[in-house]
Order: structure tokens, then C-alpha cells, then sequence
């Protein structure tokens, strides 16, 4: 069973336009949602989590429709919104006994284990002394102490700084240890999607620029230095993206579709991601 | 659950090698080397891919690849274990090595410009050698 | 709900404890019978409507309100839960209010008439529930922001309604036609029955605005 299926999902807000989604999520897997900020990370995972209703299509979460669902199935769903979740005067100890009351599978002991983890302070301190590291920190712990089976993060490790980054990103390994677990995470840092994900999707301006297997596309491309007119030698269509650097040309390539012989290093996700949205620009103008 | 042997398995992302391929290579040496023996429980595809902190996918496709070629096998539920040693496939392997080892020779040598019977009577003295 | 109920008493500690304190101030200075006591039982209902509809907007401004909207609690709980906290508030401030009646009763000179007892009790549960009744749904449908535009209008109507009806009817020649043809007395109790049942009607349309509302 997919944990998220998306088929045809379109969304219009006048300037900004989500068209022809279509995203599929198997169970026990992460996807990585990348883009720049206002790409539509955001306004997908609204649609999954029906905070904003498409225009068409279909959402699934867990084989339902997001508008058929009741209200019990976000039982399993775990959150972290890019924005504040909290009132300013709560306490740790105030969040635990109020998620106690409102989801059924709460784990307490959980919870504490990863305040502690976090260092999170659990009376006296109000959530509005905490920075914005900490905040994020008890919203994380919130979503993975009810027994969640999917959770999905937008955003959940901006501002923080990399050794807790890295922690977090952890945690989400972890998780997924167990194959009825899932993860779709968005971020605009490639670098931590990079070691994590096994499905990636990059979005652009509302569309889904690629997406797929991580490790199969790093294995498909690679960037090839070589001259303008080298370049224009190759098939176009193994051209993914291209980058001047003065001493020739950088281009992303797609290995199958040139010939052999030709020396490709291989390309980190950030490189694919750059040069892919290179290429969509020059496209678009 | 976890099950199995924790193994020294070293993922480099410099070298141009595919991740399942360097998974896949390095399980199937210790198999060939003996150091992982018949009947050995291996870490299951998941525990694998989460210690080594790649995707799942790609630990199940370098144990499809190792079954395929009949270095392990899986059993539904229970996990992977090593195949019983066939030493067919340890000869073939070792050919395999042989001939990509003398085409490095081959190529070495006409950088050199020796012909196929100055390598010959080089490769017969360091026979000796070895023998003796 | 008792999650939400929770967080709601929780953030009413801590952002409205000066709150609390009025409220009290207000029950017993409008138990004590002076003229004013309508006054005071007026404005402590204010208060008291105010109190689900501040915490919706500081739901807002946290964040906690689109957050709440992923819980597995239904739309209908999630309003509901603002209703009943209305509703608690009401009947807490009603207790003040009957608290410190009880203990004037037995102080002479001192408390409210029989008449004006009731009279001043069934002002304030008209003007507790009435303008919650109204103001949900608004707050739901248009934000704190600009719902508070038309509160406060509507605290303004209400107070010289309410003032001129119970207090000083006889003086307000269009309003004594108006009340000549209907019984006062029925009147005066009909009045908060009919805000109640007003605040159970809006109800219902206060849980599809909440649904139809995006983040």
C-alpha cells in the first residue's frame, strides 16, 4: 500500500499555479521533497494534509481519499509545519498532558526521551523563550510520540544548526527502520535530503521537475567538462543542464545518451538539483 | 528484527562505482574469501540500509543482484542467508579476475612494446619464482 | 476536546490572570444592588463572551489553529470546543454572580431586589451569549482581525441596548411603543432563551465555515 498517492493534482492561486502533479510514496520508504522557497513544497503537503482543498485530481493517504478520510486516520499522521505550532505561555510539561488528551496512541515516555534528547527545559520555561531551534525541536518530538506510521515535515530542520541537523536527520533514519514507517520530508537544503531519502522530487514554479530513485539518479547523470563546441556535438537531449565556468562548459549529463569515452564526475544531489533548475529557466524564458 | 552479522562494509561516494554495485562487491569478496560463511544470517536489506544510512532501495538491489547470482539466499520472513559455497561459481570468479588482469597486462605491454612471447617468457620466470 | 479545553485554560492563565481577577471584581460589584450593578453584570459578561473568542485569535497567531486542523479531531469537536468554552466561562461568571448574590441576601441593605435580581440575570446571560453567538462564526469566517472591528460595534449597540431597555425603558418613547404591545416581564425572560438558542443555531454554521476555511 502507498502511504501517499497524488495523480493529476492541480492548484490555482492566480500568480502561482500547481499543474499535473503526481507523486507516489510506497510504504516504508522517504521521499524528499526539494525546491527554493515558493517553489509549492508547501502547498503540496497543505494538499495532502486537505489544509488547502485542490483545485483537481486525486489525494490519497494511506489508500483514502484526503476528503474522504475522517478525522481518526490523521491518528497515524505526524506533523511538522513550517510555521509556529505553539501559544507563547505553554510548557513542555503543559504540551505533554495536552497531546495526551487528543491523541489516542500518545507515548509519554517518548516524548520525554526526546525532550531530554532535545534538552528541551520541561516547566517553567514558556514556549516563546525557546529559540527557534527548540521550538522546531518539540514540534518533532511531538510528531514522533504518538505512533505515528507517517510523517510528514516541511521544513523541519531550517535553523537549526548542522550537528543538531544531523541528529534530527537521525532520527528520521531510525524511524523508518521499521517497514510500516514513512517519511515525506520537504527542505531547501539538498545536503540533508541527500543521505537520507531513497525518493526524491524537485519542484519548480509548481511543477515536478524529476522525480524518482535517489541513488538511481545519481548513478544516471553526470557533469561533463568540456568545451561549447564539444557540447554542441552531444545529443541534446542528454543535456540536462548547463553551467559556464569560464574555462569551457559544465553540463549535466544524462550517461546512456552519450557516447562512450567521455570522462563524467560524478554529481552530488545539490549539482543535479542546480543544474536541472538551470535548464528549466532557460526553458522558460 | 535485527539478525545477523554486522559487517565491515565501506561506501565510498567518491569513486564513480554505484552504491549497490560497492555493496554488492564487497559482500560477495568476504563470501569468496570465506569470511562469511554458509548458512550466515546477514543484517536484514532495511537494518543494513539505515546503519549504513543509504536508501533501502538500493541495499535490496545489491542482495537481488548477490541472489540472482547465487551467492545468497532469501527467505520470505525470516531473511537473507549465504548460499551454500559453489565452488563453480568461486572458479568462475576467479577466471574473471584472471582475464581482466591480463588485459591490464595486454595494454601494459604494448605501451612497452613487448610482443605476446616476451610477456610469455616473463610471465614463465616469475612462475618460477613463485614456485620456488 | 479535553486536549483543546486544556490549552485553552492553560493559555487563559497565563495571558488573561488580570482577566480573571475583573471577572470577579465584576460579580461581586453587580450582585451588591447599587445602581450600577447592571452595569457591572453587563460588562462581566463581555468579558466572559470575549474570552473564547480572544483565545481563537491568539490560536491564530500562534499557529496552533492550522496545526489543530491536522489532529484527529473533527471540524465539529474543534468548534464545538470553542462553544463549550464560551459556555463554561458563562456559567462560571453566572456562578460569581449568584455567589455573591447569596451571600448579600444575608447581609441587609445590601444586594439586589428580587426583581432586579432576575432582571440583571437574564441581561447578563442575553448579553453574554448573544454577541458570542454572533461573533464565532464571524471569527471563523473573517479572522480576529476584522471580526474585532465588528465587536466592538457590537459592544457599543449592546451596551446602550441593554441599558435602555432594562434600565431606563420608560424614558426612550420609541422603545415603550415598541414594548407596549409585549408583556416585559415575558419579555425579559424570553430574551436570553433566545440567545441561547441562537448560539446552538450558529453552531452548525460555524462548523462549515471552519471547514471550508484554507490555510
Amino acid at each position: 500500500m502507498n502511504a501517499i498517492e497524488m495523480r493529476h493534482v492541480e492548484k490555482d492561486y492566480g500568480q502561482f499555479q500547481i499543474k499535473d502533479l503526481n507523486l507516489c510514496l510506497p510504504s516504508g520508504y522517504i521521499m524528499g521533497l526539494i525546491g527554493e522557497n515558493g517553489a509549492g513544497k508547501s502547498t503540496t503537503i497543505k494538499m495532502i494534509l486537505d489544509l488547502v482543498r485542490k483545485d483537481h485530481g486525486e489525494i490519497r493517504v494511506f489508500g483514502e481519499k484526503t476528503e474522504d478520510s475522517l478525522a481518526s486516520s490523521k491518528e497515524e499522521i505526524g506533523i511538522v509545519l513550517d510555521e509556529s505550532q505553539f501559544p507563547e505561555g505553554i510548557t513542555v510539561e503543559q504540551v505533554n498532558k495536552i497531546m495526551k488528551n487528543i491523541y489516542k496512541k500518545w507515548d509519554e515516555e517518548e516524548f520525554y526521551r526526546l525532550t531530554d534528547f532535545f534538552s528541551l527545559p520541561r516547566k517553567k520555561k514558556r514556549f516563546k523563550e525557546f529559540s527557534r531551534g527548540m521550538q522546531r525541536k518539540l514540534s518533532i518530538a511531538v510528531a514522533m510520540s504518538h505512533n505515528a506510521k507517517l510523517l510528514i515535515l516541511d521544513e523541519p530542520t531550517s535553523g537549526l544548526d548542522p550537528v543538531v541537523r544531523d541528529e534530527i536527520l537521525d532520527l528520521f533514519n531510525d524511524f523508518t527502520r521499521d517497514e510500516n514507517h514513512s517519511i515525506l520530508i520537504s527542505s531547501h537544503i539538498v545536503g540533508d535530503l541527500e543521505k537520507l531519502c531513497d525518493y526524491i522530487a524537485f519542484i519548480q514554479k509548481g511543477r515536478l521537475i524529476i522525480c524518482g530513485e535517489k541513488d538511481q539518479m545519481l548513478e544516471a547523470y553526470g557533469i561533463l567538462k568540456c568545451s561549447e563546441e564539444e557540447l554542441e556535438e552531444l545529443d541534446q537531449q542528454a543535456v540536462a543542464g548547463i553551467r559556464d565556468y569560464g574555462y569551457g562548459v559544465e553540463a549535466l549529463v544524462e550517461k546512456s545518451r552519450i557516447p562512450e569515452g567521455y570522462q563524467t564526475e560524478v554529481p552530488t544531489l545539490e549539482d543535479i538539483i542546480i543544474f536541472l533548475s538551470k535548464k528549466e529557466r532557460r526553458g522558460m524564458k | 528484527m535485527e539478525g545477523g552479522i554486522s559487517l565491515k562494509i565501506i561506501i565510498s561516494n567518491a569513486k564513480g562505482d554505484p552504491i549497490y554495485e560497492q555493496i554488492y562487491k564487497q559482500m560477495k569478496d568476504m563470501i569468496i574469501a570465506g569470511k562469511l560463511k554458509e548458512g550466515d544470517m546477514l543484517p536484514s536489506i532495511r537494518g543494513l540500509a539505515k546503519d549504513l544510512r543509504i536508501s533501502v532501495i538500493t541495499t535490496k538491489r545489491a542482495y537481488d543482484e548477490l541472489e540472482k547470482d547465487g551467492f545468497i539466499n532469501s527467505v520470505a520472513g525470516k531473511g537473507s542467508f549465504v548460499a551454500e559455497k559453489n565452488l563453480e561459481l568461486i572458479r568462475e570468479e576467479n577466471l574473471k579476475k584472471m582475464e581482466s588482469y591480463m588485459e591490464k597486462i595486454w595494454e601494459l605491454a604494448k605501451v612497452c612494446g613487448m610482443s605476446a612471447d616476451e610477456v610469455m617468457e616473463m610471465f614463465q620466470i616469475m612462475g618460477k619464482d613463485v614456485e620456488g | 476536546m479535553k486536549g483543546l479545553l486544556l490549552k485553552d485554560w492553560y493559555e487563559i492563565r497565563y495571558q488573561y490572570r488580570w482577566f480573571l481577577i475583573l471577572l470577579a471584581v465584576a460579580g461581586f460589584s453587580s450582585a451588591t444592588g447599587q445602581g450600577n450593578a447592571v452595569f457591572w453584570g453587563c460588562y462581566m459578561m463581555i468579558l466572559v463572551a470575549m474570552i473564547p473568542l480572544n483565545t481563537m485569535g491568539y490560536d491564530e497567531k500562534s499557529g496552533w489553529q492550522k496545526y489543530s486542523r491536522c489532529f484527529p479531531v473533527s471540524s465539529g469537536h474543534l468548534v464545538l470546543e470553542k462553544y463549550l468554552l464560551g459556555v463554561i466561562a458563562l456559567i462560571v461568571a453566572v456562578g460569581v454572580y449568584l455567589l455573591f448574590s447569596a451571600i448579600f441576601y444575608f447581609i441587609p441593605g445590601v444586594g439586589n431586589a428580587k426583581e432586579q435580581f432576575f432582571t440583571i440575570l437574564a441581561a447578563m446571560i442575553t448579553v453574554g451569549v448573544f454577541p458570542m453567538a454572533l461573533m464565532l462564526p464571524l471569527n471563523i469566517r473573517f479572522g480576529m482581525e476584522k471580526a474585532r472591528v465588528y465587536l466592538i460595534f457590537f459592544i457599543i449597540i449592546v451596551a446602550v441596548a441593554a441599558g435602555g431597555i432594562f434600565a431606563g425603558a420608560e424614558d426612550l418613547p420609541m422603545i415603550v411603543n415598541f414594548l407596549a404591545g409585549i408583556n416585559l416581564d415575558l419579555f425579559i425572560l424570553l430574551l436570553p432563551l433566545i440567545s441561547i438558542a441562537l448560539l446552538a443555531a450558529t453552531y452548525p454554521l460555524s462548523v462549515w465555515l471552519y471547514h471550508k476555511k484554507e490555510w
